[in-house]
């Protein structure tokens, strides 16, 4: 992978994207093009999918640069609206959920301590994770994996940042609910 | 004295500041304390702790699955991006629009629909006011004929001379001129 020696900033490079800079799009591309692919791939959880989707959002970069307003928003808060957006779109498209890749039933005929063994920590987080509403997927994916602040991912999902605060309080609190009534069931299966 | 805390406070403290309780704002420490002692604090503190647990994990993961996996084609896919793809252009914007963001630049928020009923209201408005100054006009000017002028010049009715060729054709005896005179006769004789 190409490193990125340039110093400029995300905003003056979209500028020049605007204005037909290729050299500035390779920047760019070279400096958030794994980190928009992860960004996709959590959503849909397929990475050739994830890289499509990705690369999408860049195309709109290159062919739409001039719509980017630096006044108005940080380059990566318009980017992550725009890759999110996206994903969303796929995911409403998609009418039926596609299991994770390498995602692995749990078979309910093993015994407690076997179940135990299987549900490893991927798939209790991905369990937690997929109670939640499509918001609140959102919100979660930003704050912890996306590593945003609360008013970067707020301005992203275009809630102010009381409403953005309160569904991640939310999110979290249905998650723990989750973790805890597992741990029960699993009490009770082991007796 | 400080005031109890309910599952549902304990709830949102834990999830805007974290199982540390120290960490919390110093007025709700107590009274977090004392919730996180009974049984059902404990257990959502465990549940706190082995959620921090999940996402770091899933965080650390997620790194290591990034930079795998065709990491070096997807980039050069992204690199080669501007060769097939012409940039669109932004059109200027309308007049609508540079309206809107005059009134936003005086952070003043107003809509599209907004300013289009408003203009139109205005329109009608105005054009009910000019039809009404025009009415009011023309009835001064047929009420009283400005003086002077009506004296000299004489009056012209442009139908005269239709109702005089009708008559001759009904009665066949020659049109009348338009000033009254006969001109049957004399092109008889």
């Amino acid at each position: 992978m190409r490193q990125d020696n340039n110093t400029e900033s995300d905003e003056k490079l979209v500028s020049r994207v605007g204005a037909g800079d290729r050299q500035a799009f390779r920047v760019l591309a070279a400096r958030h093009g794994m980190r928009y692919r992860m960004l996709a791939y959590r959503f849909t959880k397929n990475m050739a999918q994830a890289e499509d989707l990705a690369q999408e959002a860049f195309v709109k970069l290159w062919t739409h640069a001039d719509r980017f307003d630096a006044g108005k928003a940080k380059f990566t808060t318009w980017f992550h609206r725009l890759v999110v957006n996206r994903c969303l779109d796929e995911k409403r498209k998609r009418h039926y959920e596609a299991l994770p890749e390498n995602f692995d039933k749990a078979d309910p005929s093993l015994s407690a301590e076997a179940v135990l063994e299987q549900v490893d920590d991927r798939q209790k987080l991905s369990v937690a994770v997929g109670t939640l509403s499509e918001r609140q997927k959102t919100a979660v994916t930003l704050s912890y994996f996306e590593g945003l602040s609360n008013q970067e991912a707020a301005d992203v999902m275009d809630l102010n940042i009381k409403a953005y605060e309160s569904l991640l309080v939310r999110s979290r609190a249905k998650m723990r609910q989750v973790l805890m009534a597992e741990k029960d069931e699993l009490l009770a299966a082991l007796g | 004295m400080v005031d109890a805390m309910n599952r549902d406070q304990f709830e949102e403290y834990l999830s805007l500041y974290g199982a540390d309780i120290t960490c919390w704002p110093l007025d709700m420490q107590k009274s977090g304390h004392a919730f996180a002692s009974t049984v059902g604090g404990k257990n959502l503190m465990e549940a706190e702790a082995q959620l921090v647990a999940l996402l770091e994990e899933g965080l650390h993961r997620d790194a290591a699955l990034s930079t795998g996996r065709n990491a070096d084609s997807f980039m050069h896919r992204l690199q080669e991006i501007p060769a097939p793809h012409p940039q669109e252009k932004q059109r200027p914007p309308g007049f609508l629009a540079t309206l809107q963001g005059f009134f936003r630049s005086l952070d003043i928020e107003v809509s599209p629909i907004a300013l289009v009923s408003q203009a139109a209201m205005f329109v009608v408005v105005l054009g009910l006011g000019v039809m009404l100054g025009l009415g009011g006009q023309m009835e001064t000017q047929i009420a009283s004929p400005p003086s002077g002028i009506d004296n000299q010049v004489p009056e012209v009715d442009i139908s005269a001379e239709w109702f005089a060729v009708t008559d001759a054709n009904v009665d066949g005896q020659g049109a009348i001129g338009p000033l009254g005179g006969s001109q049957g006769g004399e092109q008889r004789s």
